[in-house]
């Protein structure tokens, strides 16, 4: 996969965000330590607080989406220890120990992931807000070599409203045949 | 919105400190909610609708609660925070449970079914629930812990009302425990039906379990969803099953006339309670007929 590579683009620097907001008001926090897109960092934060918010409004990761905040619409979807999932359905303490790959991780320096590269080149995004989480989810699909007859079912919990999924499919195809040579 | 700041997470290192943590807080009167996948628990959180406001971290004791084990007499140990995405991963429970794999495999879409589990799914007590009916067409266990021991309780026997099990504030499902099976998979049935396929809430469904014998039914385990508060076996269509070939007329009438002893569906958001009945219905129906054509066929 390739959150093989160390420090990819989107990388933070490690230290300690303490920078919680309104939210975060009380006295109980917790130090949380996980590692995001290739670095270590460490957020002292309400253990319940969405991982979605501590990504976005804390660590300045707006790469990832809200859309609807009940684990339906995939607009936040990020991966956790290698498997995608719904960062508004995550509390934060929940990402102790763990490895995150955001949006803004899945490219290796300048080299665009594959499916990044196919949702440009075949108009893959239409008003933009459920592409990243689609575009992870579908790089998880490409980078554990799954078959495009499992396109509908995988990206089943990723929803765009503009109803662009012909040219969604048609990117994520694009990506698996890039990969893997057309085997499938 | 609930106050994130004022929710009160403890986080224990091993199971066994979880269940001292969990004893604890039920002797001081304040008992702690166990949290897993949270794929529920964090809905209420982002609604406001958050009941609880002290709660024991438990995803990462997924190395103590996270395995599926086969043990030697052929019954199937889901480690209480194994989730949907592992289960539809092992080859045996593809080959040997297959309805459970093609419940998990309904659950929401791939980001639930990689962080919910089989525990959560059991204790968060949906009358609709995905994977709780299947388990319970199989004869399922529900083993739970304490700092004072361990029970098995069937999950047929263990929910008590609408949300309401019988885990004690004290109490920590570690495990679900599946029998080896008499049924075939061919003799069993699943059909959920939604508004669309993934990322769906069930109006109404059946797993049934029907063991065939000399072309006639010999036994019935059937499980109604969301046809009451609760998951629930349906002992009157059980017994009507007994002895039929098929559903002619007059079966189909014994069939609703069980049917009106077992369940009483409700009308709510998703559905209406005739709807409901109507469905149901044709759902035990359809259960004779494909697991009577895959018996023949077989």
């Amino acid at each position: 996969m390739s959150n093989d590579t160390p420090a990819p683009a989107g990388a933070t620097e490690p230290h300690v965000h303490d920078h919680g907001g309104a939210m975060a008001t009380g006295a109980n926090r917790q130090a949380i330590t996980f590692t995001l897109n290739g670095a270590e960092v460490t957020v002292n934060q309400p253990p319940f607080r969405r991982l979605l918010d501590v990504l976005r409004e804390d660590l300045g990761l707006t790469g990832t989406k809200e859309g609807c905040g009940e684990g339906e619409c995939g607009a936040c979807s990020i991966l956790v220890d290698g498997a995608p999932v719904n960062a508004c359905l995550i509390p934060v303490i929940q990402a102790q120990g763990s490895t995150l790959i955001t949006v803004e991780g899945l490219a290796s320096h300048e080299m665009l992931h594959p499916v990044q590269q196919a949702f440009i080149e075949h108009g893959g995004a239409q008003c933009g807000i459920c592409t990243p989480g689609m575009v992870v989810t579908a790089a998880w699909l490409v980078d554990n070599q799954l078959p495009a007859e499992r396109i509908g079912e995988v990206l089943a919990g990723n929803i765009c409203r503009c109803t662009g999924y012909a040219s969604i499919v048609t990117s994520v195809k694009a990506a698996i045949e890039q990969t893997q040579g057309g085997r499938s | 919105m609930t106050a994130y700041s004022t929710i009160d997470v403890v986080r224990p290192g091993s199971v066994d400190d979880a269940l001292r943590r969990l004893s604890e807080s039920a002797a001081a009167g304040a008992p702690l909610r166990p949290m897993a996948g949270c794929t529920d628990i964090m809905v209420d959180a982002n609604y406001g609708r958050l009941q609880w406001q002290r709660f024991v971290e438990l995803w990462s004791l997924r190395g103590e609660l996270g395995a599926l084990r086969w043990l030697d007499d052929g019954t199937l140990e889901i480690g209480a925070l194994a989730t949907y995405a592992e289960l539809q991963a092992d080859e045996r429970a593809q080959t040997q449970l297959p309805q459970l794999c093609a419940a998990s495999s309904l659950v929401g879409a791939t980001q639930i079914q990689a962080r919910g589990t089989f525990a959560g799914n059991i204790e968060n007590a949906s009358p609709a629930a995905d994977a709780v009916p299947v388990l319970m067409a199989l004869d399922a266990r529900v083993r739970l812990r304490s700092v004072r021991g361990q029970r098995d309780l069937a999950l047929d026997d263990y929910y008590t009302g609408y949300r309401q099990t019988r885990r004690q504030p004290d109490e920590l499902i570690t495990a679900t425990l599946i029998p080896p099976q008499t049924v075939a998979p061919s003799g069993r049935f699943f059909r959920k039906v939604g508004t669309r396929a993934y990322q769906a809430i069930t109006k109404v469904g059946l797993a049934a379990n029907l063991d065939w014998q000399q072309g006639a039914v010999a036994g019935a385990r059937v499980v109604a969803i969301a046809m009451g508060p609760t998951i629930c076996r349906c002992p009157a269509i059980e017994a009507a099953l007994v002895g039929a070939t098929g559903v002619e007329a007059t079966t189909a009438a014994r069939l609703r006339d069980a049917q009106a002893t077992d369940l009483t569906p409700i009308d709510d958001l998703r559905s209406t309670a005739r709807y409901r009945a109507e469905v149901f219905h044709r759902l035990v129906a359809a259960a004779v007929g494909a697991t009577r054509t895959s018996r023949v066929a077989a």
